[in-house]
């Protein structure tokens, strides 16, 4: 898998903080997509294949958990890698989420460096067991 | 039912699922306690400013805010600093429980648990708070 066609699904209702982290990813050489809402997310899912999702938890919708559920659910999305990104990352559970969904909780308080050093952690980890 | 007086404590609902809502306020009132029910956060600010609560029971996912922020807001308010609260929440294992017990000093409720152990975490806290039901 080449790097530069690593396709990463962002998924956050918040247009501003959405538009960073597109931003930050795209500037790094990966190809974004977004959605502002689960079901949006979750149509371009199936529509197109992503090597990591991050997704907000806190959304119009869905809770961001009840997305990864049904992403879980969905064709090809068994095992990837999906950031739950919070801004209430002290009240969740991380380590239960991490093991019921394998998910990895970040605040939306970390800087943009650590968000960015997660996602090649996980799409290094996704590179090696696929 | 209990009949109506105003030395009855006052419980504030904060609960967007008007279902759950529903049967929350019914349970609370045939068990004689005032309720007042708001669905989101800036209602449930606004009657909290505008009347007096002596407990409060609140949903933690909200579609403005999680119920914590409501929480912190309203814990800052020195009328309800030391107000009673209880989170109800349906996803209790994807919240760090302890962490809301420490930091925001609530009781965690499922909602999966019987109403009979909502009303008594109720008066065991209205009774805690030396508030007579």
């Amino acid at each position: 898998m080449d790097s530069l066609s690593e396709h990463v699904l962002v998924l956050e209702d918040g247009e501003t903080y959405r538009s960073i982290v597109e931003l930050n990813l795209s500037q790094t050489g990966l190809r974004v997509a977004t959605a502002a809402t689960a079901v949006e997310a979750l149509l371009l899912a199936r529509q197109e294949h992503f090597d990591l999702v991050i997704a907000d938890y806190y959304l119009p919708d869905y809770p961001g958990t009840d997305f990864v559920r049904l992403l879980r659910q969905t064709d090809g999305y068994r095992n990837t890698p999906v950031i739950l990104l919070t801004a209430w990352a002290d009240e969740l559970n991380r380590q239960r989420l991490c093991e019921d969904l394998l998910v990895l909780v970040l605040s939306k308080s970390c800087s943009m460096k650590r968000l960015l050093d997660a996602v090649f952690k996980c799409l290094a980890v996704v590179r090696l067991t696929s | 039912m209990a009949a109506m007086s105003p030395s009855r404590p006052h419980v504030l609902v904060l609960e967007d699922a008007p279902t759950y809502r529903q049967i929350i306020v019914s349970n609370l009132s045939d068990a004689g306690f005032r309720v007042s029910a708001a669905t989101d956060v800036g209602r449930a600010l606004s009657l909290a400013e505008h009347e007096r609560f002596d407990l409060a029971i609140v949903d933690y996912y909200l579609p403005d805010y999680p119920g914590t922020e409501f929480i912190k807001r309203l814990r800052a308010t020195p009328r309800y600093e030391h107000l009673p609260i209880i989170v109800l929440t349906a996803r209790d294992e994807e919240l760090n429980l302890e962490y809301l017990r420490d930091k925001l000093a609530v009781v965690v409720l499922s909602k999966n648990c019987a109403m009979r152990h909502v009303l008594d975490a109720v008066s065991e806290r209205l009774a805690i708070a030396g508030c007579a039901s």
